[in-house]
């Protein structure tokens, strides 16, 4: 890739800004080839004008109810009104925020909460949740019960709210126009999880996600006839890639019914898929069912995956699975827009099996620096804290001036904006960025600093599984006492493990308890549950 | 095995499998309606009906074994 670098700031090949918002790029898709497939969803597939014409219905119906210009909320999962919900809220010149029923209610109601939106969307057989999640919600809002073709719809929601319905059929909506978004309108707004529990709403503006799409556009090149997963949970930023790099390309997605979730191989090569994106979760779940094996996805093109560290031993499982395929690693943070730096995984070279694959070089427009703890760039060859800017940064934080104000900060002269990730990283001239894990992952232990990522290395290498992780545990107060292992899918034993750690660590960073488990949790996003583990060790204190 | 055996050790395993007592186990139930049975505890209830029963893991079973009467009807017929 071509990058320039200046000042320790490596700078992502210039392309000229895109000009359509992915509104205007799923509707000039359907205008040109109306028939072609667009959607596969529950078992039915859909056209291009198909989709468009129920997006068309519910943008129509956001405009008979709400007349601000207010974000919608959706509850909806995998269904056809999911996305009839999304392209509709955005026809309405609105930016949407996915609810979700695979996430607490509890979470959803602080997402409500902190949005505040007129219009909540649901997803017809999801009624009884959004009236679980709305019990006590006072602020009135137009609820939108988007229902199927059959019996009449007779959902009722308590006062003060008011429902309406909308059906999912084709029928010609009249002359409802598509809105024409700004590009510094915002799109969507997401919500992470913030440190201190609360979740954070992440707006991500129009011209950050056209951005992000014709740089994927440019970079893969899918034709019409390209068909591509859809594995990520709506609540991720990941879902955004799958759906609007379809849908520029004028291809067809597909969604992969939940019960295929971990098991999509068969899914996969039925439909024919050509292009795949998922987390390094979901293809180290797969070894462990022991459903990667050679030659299983040879219908692939294109495998991205991106959320976590991608293992080196996974990326060449990956490359036996699907060896018609190249394989990248993509990098980024919510607030960049899905992702901004990527590598591509080379044939197997000298690199150790216990690596993970390095995040490589900035998109086309984006800049990535690494940023030293006394806040100036970081001088070339060490480690610091990875910066990104460029016009995939998120306009901030949802009602949240100090939390923006600290992770977006001016640096240099003239000033840039940067997004502070959180993520330690080095940069190395073949590769590009090289991720070493979470800031917040590194921890002070008996007066040593102490990586977790780096323990995640050696008893990677040493079980010869990638599903590893370990923790900060025990915690009393502010003060570390020690640190806690997890290791599945390995037929090494904990000592083995301890030895290893032993032999290649420092004394104080040896993990004081290593559980061998046949499994480790999985959050909402795919990516191993670190808080799950943590308040598995809280649970399991007492009995050690 | 009978159906009604095997339905007793299809609740049985899963019960193992996710951490839950017997009782705990409806008499009919599926992936969808035990909270506690998602993607990452599915693997565990592959796992022990490999092990134990020699039950082969391959998308056929993976999918089957969503429900109990799925798990007790590849038993029974093993």
């Amino acid at each position: 890739m071509n990058v320039t670098t200046a000042r320790h700031i490596i700078a992502g090949p210039t392309a000229a800004k895109p000009e359509t918002t992915v509104t205007g790029a799923f509707f000039a898709s359907a205008a040109s080839a109306p028939d072609a497939p667009a959607l596969w969803v529950d078992g039915t597939l859909y056209s291009y004008s198909e989709l468009a014409g129920v997006a068309r219905h519910v943008a129509a119906a956001i405009r008979a109810s709400d007349h601000s210009d207010a974000g919608c909320a959706i509850l909806a999962y995998r269904s056809l009104p999911t996305y009839a919900g999304i392209l509709g809220t955005l026809a309405a010149g609105r930016a949407y925020t996915p609810l979700s029923p695979r996430i607490p209610v509890d979470r959803n109601r602080r997402i409500l909460a902190a949005l505040a939106p007129r219009t909540l969307l649901v997803d017809a057989p999801l009624a009884r949740l959004a009236r679980e999640i709305l019990a006590g919600y006072d602020t009135p809002l137009n609820v939108i019960m988007m229902a199927g073709n059959g019996a009449p719809h007779t959902d009722s929601i308590a006062a003060p709210h008011v429902l309406s319905t909308v059906r999912m059929d084709d029928s010609p909506p009249g002359d409802t126009a598509v809105a024409d978004p700004a590009m510094d309108a915002a799109a969507y707004v997401l919500f992470t999880s913030g440190s201190t529990g609360l979740p954070k709403g992440v707006v991500i503006e129009h011209g950050c996600v056209a951005r992000y799409v014709d740089t994927i556009c440019r970079a893969y090149a899918p034709e019409p006839d390209a068909r591509m997963t859809q594995l990520f949970d709506p609540t991720f930023d990941l879902s955004v890639h799958d759906m609007f790099v379809t849908w520029a390309a004028g291809a067809c997605l597909y969604c992969v019914p939940e019960k295929l979730l971990f098991t999509p191989i068969g899914f996969a090569n039925e439909h024919a898929l050509t292009h795949w994106f998922s987390t390094p979760t979901t293809a180290s779940m797969l070894m462990r069912y022991r459903q990667l094996k050679p030659d299983a996805l040879p219908g692939l093109q294109v495998s991205l995956f991106c959320g976590e560290a991608l293992a080196r031993q996974t990326a060449e499982a990956w490359r036996a699975a699907a060896p018609n395929s190249v394989i990248d690693n993509l990098y980024g943070p919510t607030e960049a827009t899905i992702a901004i730096t990527a590598h591509r995984v080379a044939a197997a070279g000298p690199a150790a099996p216990a690596d993970t694959v390095a995040i490589g070089q900035p998109f086309n427009g984006q800049s990535a620096a690494l940023l030293a703890e006394d806040g100036s760039f970081a001088a070339p060859g060490e480690i610091g804290e990875l910066i990104v800017s460029g016009d995939q940064l998120a306009r901030g934080y949802l009602n949240a001036p100090d939390q923006t104000a600290a992770a977006f900060i001016e640096l240099g002269t003239p000033p840039v904006r940067w997004y502070r990730t959180g993520d330690l990283a080095r940069y190395d001239d073949d590769d590009g960025f090289v991720y070493l894990g979470r800031l917040d992952n590194q921890i002070k232990l008996r007066g040593h600093r102490i990586e977790l990522g780096e323990i995640e290395a050696v008893l990677r290498d040493a079980s010869g599984s990638a599903l590893v992780a370990a923790i900060a545990w025990p915690v009393e107060g502010q003060e570390v006492g020690g640190i806690t292992a997890f290791v599945a899918g390995t037929s090494a034993t904990a000592e083995d493990l301890r030895t290893a750690c032993e032999e290649r660590l420092l004394a104080a960073a040896v993990p004081s308890t290593i559980h061998i488990r046949d499994t480790l949790p999985v959050n909402a996003s795919g990516k191993t549950d670190r808080i799950a583990l943590r308040d598995w060790c809280r649970d399991n204190a007492t009995t050690g | 095995m009978t159906d009604n055996t095997a339905l007793e050790s299809a609740r049985d395993v899963l019960a193992r499998a996710l951490g839950l007592g017997p009782a705990d186990i409806p008499v009919a139930g599926s992936f969808d309606d035990i909270a506690q049975w998602d993607s990452v505890s599915h693997l565990q209830v592959m796992l022990l009906l490999e092990e134990e029963s020699g039950i082969e893991i391959n998308e056929d079973t993976i999918v089957q074994c969503m429900t109990i009467d799925g798990i007790a009807d590849v038993l029974a017929t093993k």
